[in-house]
C-alpha cells in the first residue's frame, strides 16, 4: 500500500509543482524529513530544488528573536524568582537541592498554562480558592484528596495541616512567579518554547513577518494528531489566511466512530477547528486488506527482544528490493528494550548460500546510561559524595575496588594488585587518598577532594578528558563510544557556564545532583544510513512512518498506553475545566501512534511480556484486545515456553594414592598433633567430599576478603587464640590451675582479646590495633 | 567578499540564492553556497572554500552541482570556487 508520506509526496507536486520550492514542511519531529525527500525525488523523477523543512519548534522559534532558554537556565530563573517573592514576604529563601524537584513541576505547568493559552492569573486564583475549600475537606472525592496529598508530601515532612497551609502560600505566589520568570528570561534575551507559542497565537510576536519568506509557496503542515490551544489557534489563522495546508494521516476506521479513543484529536481538527485535510475524505486503511498479525507471549522482559530472532531472518530477504527504507521496522513502546534489541536481532542472513549483512538504523540514540563511561561517572560521582561532606578524607574501599576494575582505567595489572594487597594485609575499609593518587595521573585526578561546584565538574571533565585520550592511543573505542565521551565533555561544559551564571556558592551535593541529572540523559545518534535496512525506533518516532513489516515490542498494558501521567500541581478538574491536557488525551495519543502503524503494513508482529513483575502486569495491551474485538483480522498466537531441566548428576573421583593418600595418612599418625580431623573439616566430609579434598588436602584456600563486619569464623578464629594463650600462660606460671587463679588472671583478657584481634585480622601480632565500629564493639564485649 | 571578479558576478545577476538544497533522484540533499542567475539564461554557481590549499575534491563537488542543475533544466551551468582565506576566484 502507498505510504503516508508518498500520498503527501504525490500531492504537493500536483498542488505546488515550480513553487514547491518556496514552502515550507513541517513535522512534528525530524524523522520523515529523509523520507519525505526520498518520495518527492521518485515523484518528480530528476533534481529539484527542495522545500524547507523543519520541525513544529525549530519553525515558531524563528517567530522570535530571543533564544530558548535550556532547562538548567529556566530552573535557576525561577529559583532566582521564587527566593525573591519569598524575600519580599520575609520568608527565608529556600535552598535550590530543595526546590529542584519543585521546580520542574512548576516548569512544566507553566509551559502547559502557555501551550494551551490559559490565562495564568484567573487559572491561579481559582485554585488558590479550591485549595482553601480543600483545606476544610469539603466536597473532595478521595482521589482528588489523595492527589493534594501526595503534593504536599512532595515538599515538606511536617504536620498536615502545616503542608495545607504552605501549599496554599505557595500557590498565592504563582501569578507572581510566572510573570517574573518570563520577565527575568526575557531581559536576558532568552525565552521558553512554550512561551513562543503563547506569543504567536496571541500575535505579540517579535517577527510576525517570518512566514513571508515561504509567501509563495504554502506552510506544509504535515502528520499532526494532536493539537495545543496555541497551535491550533495558530493553524486555524493561517488556514483563513489560504497559507497553509494540513496532511493528517487519517483512518476510517476510527474517524467514523465517535468512540474510537484513536481519532479523538483528528476528528477534533478536522470537523471542530475546520482544518481540511488536503488527503481529502479519510480511507478505510486498516479493514481494507488482509493482514497477518501475530502476537507473542514472553516469559520476562528481555525475551521480547530475543524472540523475534527466527521471524526477523525470515524477514530479512524483502530488504534486498532496491527501495528498502520501508520494509522492516522494530518498533519500541518501552524504549528500555533497545539494549536486548540491539544485542540480539541477526545482523546478517543467509541467501543462496552467501551471508549477506543487514544494515540497522536507530534513532533512537544510544544512550550513555548503558555505558562503562556512565559506570565510570557513577563511580566518581559516589566518590565525590563521599568526600563532599567534608568528614573524611579516605574513600570506602568498594568504590575503590570499582575504580581499579574499571574497563576504562587502564591502570596496570601491577600497579592494581600491589594496591589490593595493600588495602587487603592492612584491611583497610577506608583508604587515604595519598594512598589512592600513587596508582597513576587518573586515580590521582580522581580521587582529588573538590571543594566547590565548578571544580567538582572541571574535574569530572578532566578525568574524561584523559581516559578518552588514553583509550584513543590504544585504540579501543568504538565511534559511538568517543561519540558519547564528547557529548559528555560538551555536556559538563554546558553545566559548568549555566552554574557560573547563576550561583557560584551552590552546595556542593547539589551540584554533584546536577551532573548525575545532567549526564544521564545524554543519548548520541547511532550511524546508519536512515533510509535503509531494519529500522529501530521508539513508539514516538514512528509518525508519519510506514512499513510492510511492523514489529511492535512491549505491548503491555501499562506501558501501552503509558498509564502515569507526568507529575502536576493543577488538580485534574481545574485541567479539564481549562482544556489542559488531562490523562485520556496521553491514551488517545498513544492509541493513534499504534492504530497508525497498522494502516499501510502488510504484516504485524506484536511482543508482549506474559509474566508479571514489578514493572508490568504480565497483560496484554487493551489495545491489543480491542484490535481483536473489532478489527476482524485473524490473529496468530505463540507463547513462549521454556524447557526446564534438571542438572544431571556428576560423579568426581579422586583416587586414594600417591600424595592424596600420604596427605590422608597423616590424620592417622597419632604422633603429629598438627594434623588432627577437626570438627569443621568433619562436617565438611559429610557435606561434600569433593570439598573436603579441595579445602583440606589439595589444601586451595579461599582468597582473603576484606572484612567490615567481623565475620564468624573471624570471632571463633578469636575466641580459641584467648583461651589457648590463656591457659598457656596460667600453665607457664604453675601446672596446678584452680579456679582461684583463673578469676584472677581474668584481669589479662583485654589484653589478649586485643592481641587476638591483631593476629587474626592482620596475620602480625605486632600491627598496630585500628578497628572499626563493629570491631571496637566486639573487642568491648571482651568475651 | 572585496573581490572584484567576485563583485562582478554578484552585480550582473538578476536572482541569487543562498543556501537552498538541490534534491537529486534518490532523495540525497546538496547544499552549493550560492547559485546566480543571469539575464542570459546562464546559472552560475560559487562554492565558497576556507581551505588555503586547492583540492580536487572541491572541483568534483561544484561539478556536482553543475551536473544537478542541467538534469533540472538549466543548460548553461558555469562553475566557480572562490577562496576565501587568499581571495582567489576561479572557474573551473
Amino acid at each position: 500500500m502507498k505510504a503516508f508520506l508518498k500520498e503527501v509526496a504525490e500531492d504537493l507536486v500536483d498542488r505546488l509543482g515550480n513553487k514547491l520550492h518556496n514552502s515550507a514542511v513541517i513535522f512534528n519531529n525530524k524523522r520523515p524529513v529523509s523520507y519525505l525527500q526520498h518520495h518527492l525525488a521518485d515523484t518528480i523523477g530528476k533534481p529539484f530544488w527542495s522545500p524547507s523543512f523543519f520541525t513544529i519548534q525549530e519553525f515558531f522559534a524563528l517567530s522570535t528573536d530571543l533564544l530558548i532558554a535550556d532547562g538548567f537556565t529556566q530552573f535557576f530563573t525561577l529559583h532566582q524568582q521564587y527566593n525573591e517573592l519569598l524575600k519580599a514576604e520575609g520568608s527565608k529563601e529556600i535552598n535550590p537541592d530543595v526546590f529542584y524537584p519543585i521546580a520542574r513541576i512548576i516548569l512544566s505547568d507553566f509551559a502547559q498554562i502557555d501551550n494551551d493559552l490559559v490565562n495564568a492569573d484567573q487559572l491561579f486564583e481559582e485554585l488558590e480558592d479550591i485549595a482553601v475549600i480543600e483545606k476544610d475537606f469539603q466536597h473532595l472525592t478521595p482521589e482528588q484528596q489523595q492527589f493534594l496529598e501526595q503534593f504536599w508530601t512532595s515538599f515538606s515532612t511536617g504536620k498536615q495541616k502545616n503542608h495545607q497551609e504552605q501549599f496554599i502560600r505557595m500557590w498565592r505566589r504563582m501569578p507572581k512567579l510566572y510573570r517574573g520568570f518570563h520577565n527575568a528570561l526575557a531581559t536576558k534575551g532568552l525565552t521558553s518554547m512554550a512561551h513562543v507559542y503563547r506569543k504567536l497565537a496571541n500575535g505579540t510576536t517579535e517577527k510576525p513577518g517570518f512566514i513571508d519568506d515561504f509567501a509563495d509557496g504554502k506552510l506544509v503542515f504535515t502528520g499532526f494528531n494532536a493539537l495545543s490551544n496555541a497551535e491550533a489557534v495558530i493553524f486555524k489563522r493561517w488556514n483563513e489566511a489560504e497559507k497553509a495546508l494540513f496532511y493528517f494521516d487519517t483512518d476510517t476506521y476510527y474517524m467514523e466512530d465517535d468512540t474510537q479513543e484513536a481519532g479523538l484529536f483528528l476528528r477534533k481538527n478536522i470537523q471542530r477547528l475546520g482544518l481540511p485535510n488536503a488527503l481529502g475524505q479519510s480511507k478505510p486503511l486498516i479493514k481494507a486488506e488482509k493482514k497477518e498479525i501475530k502476537v507473542y507471549k514472553t516469559q520476562g522482559q528481555t525475551a521480547q527482544a530475543k524472540i523475534l530472532q527466527l521471524e526477523l531472518e525470515e524477514d530479512y530477504p524483502i530488504l534486498e528490493a532496491a527501495d528498502n527504507a520501508g520494509k522492516i521496522a522494530l518498533i519500541l513502546a518501552d524504549e528500555s528494550l533497545l539494549l536486548p534489541v540491539l544485542q540480539t536481532i541477526p545482523t546478517h542472513y543467509n541467501a543462496e548460500g552467501k551471508r549477506i549483512a543487514v544494515e540497522l538504523n536507530v534513532t533512537m540514540g544510544y544512550p550513555l546510561l548503558a555505558t562503562s563511561i556512565f559506570g565510570l561517572a557513577d563511580i566518581w560521582l559516589s566518590v565525590q559524595s563521599q568526600l563532599a561532606g567534608g568528614k573524611k578524607d579516605t574513600v570506602y574501599y568498594r568504590e575503590v575496588e570499582a575504580f581499579l576494575s574499571h574497563p576504562l582505567v587502564g591502570i596496570s595489572q601491577e600497579t592494581r594488585n600491589t594496591l589490593q594487597l595493600e588495602i587487603l594485609t592492612k584491611q583497610l575499609i577506608e583508604v587515604d587518598i595519598p594512598l589512592l593518587q600513587r596508582s597513576g595521573e587518573l586515580a590521582a585526578l580522581f580521587f582529588t577532594k573538590r571543594n566547590t561546584g565548578a571544580s567538582a565538574i572541571i574535574n569530572l571533565q578532566e578525568v574524561f578528558k584523559l581516559v578518552l585520550t588514553q583509550q584513543v592511543e590504544e585504540k579501543t573505542l568504538k565511534q559511538t563510544e568517543v561519540d558519547l565521551f564528547i557529548a559528555t565533555i560538551k555536556e559538563l561544559n554546558r553545566l559548568h557556564d549555566t552554574l557560573a551564571e547563576f550561583a557560584a556558592r551552590l552546595p556542593l551535593p547539589f551540584v554533584l545532583s546536577l551532573i548525575q541529572k545532567a549526564v544521564q540523559g545524554i543519548a548520541v545518534p547511532l550511524s546508519g544510513e536512515p533510509l535503509q535496512g531494519v529500522q529501530v525506533m521508539g513508539l514516538l518516532e514512528s509518525r508519519s512512518l510506514d512499513f510492510d513489516h511492523v514489529y511492535i515490542l512491549g505491548v503491555n498494558e501499562g506501558i501501552l498506553p503509558q498509564v502515569s501521567a507526568s507529575p502536576s500541581f493543577i488538580p485534574d478538574s481545574i485541567r479539564r475545566a481549562y482544556g489542559l491536557p488531562v490523562i485520556e488525551n496521553q491514551d488517545a495519543i498513544s492509541a493513534y501512534m499504534f492504530y497508525r502503524l497498522l494502516q499501510r503494513s502488510r504484516k504485524i508482529s506484536l511482543v508482549y511480556n506474559g509474566q508479571a513483575d514489578d514493572n508490568t502486569t504480565g497483560e496484554p495491551s487493551r489495545f491489543l484486545r480491542q484490535l481483536e474485538f473489532e478489527s476482524g483480522h485473524s490473529f496468530t498466537y505463540f507463547d513462549q515456553s521454556q524447557s526446564v531441566a534438571t542438572e544431571h548428576l556428576v560423579t568426581a573421583s579422586i583416587k586414594k594414592e600417591g600424595e592424596v593418600l600420604k596427605r590422608l595418612e597423616l590424620y592417622l599418625d597419632q604422633k603429629d598433633p598438627s594434623v588432627r580431623i577437626s570438627a569443621t573439616a568433619l562436617t565438611t566430609y559429610l557435606n561434600c567430599p569433593v570439598q573436603f579434598f579441595y579445602k583440606y588436602i589439595a589444601k586451595i584456600e579461599e582468597p582473603k576478603e576484606l572484612s567490615e563486619n567481623l565475620e564468624a569464623n573471624y570471632i571463633g578464629s578469636m575466641l580459641h587464640f584467648v583461651l589457648e594463650k590463656f591457659y598457656e600462660e596460667l600453665k607457664a606460671e604453675s601446672p596446678y590451675i584452680t579456679r582461684e587463679r583463673i578469676v584472677e588472671y581474668r584481669k589479662y583478657l583485654p589484653r589478649l582479646a586485643e592481641t587476638a584481634f591483631v593476629k587474626v585480622m592482620y596475620d602480625d601480632e605486632k600491627q598496630p590495633l585500628t578497628a572499626n565500629g563493629m570491631q571496637l564493639l566486639f573487642l568491648n564485649m571482651r568475651m | 567578499m572585496q573581490h572584484e571578479d567576485l563583485q562582478d558576478l554578484l552585480l550582473n545577476s538578476t536572482q541569487s540564492i543562498n543556501e537552498k538544497s538541490i534534491i537529486d533522484i534518490t532523495g540525497k540533499s546538496y547544499r552549493p553556497d550560492k547559485v546566480l542567475f543571469t539575464a542570459k539564461d546562464e546559472v552560475i554557481v560559487i562554492d565558497y572554500k576556507f581551505t588555503k590549499k586547492q583540492s580536487r575534491n572541491h572541483v568534483k563537488q561544484v561539478h556536482g552541482y553543475r551536473n544537478l542543475l542541467q538534469e533540472m533544466g538549466y543548460p548553461k551551468v558555469s562553475t566557480y570556487l572562490f577562496y576565501a582565506t587568499i581571495g582567489e576566484l576561479i572557474l573551473v
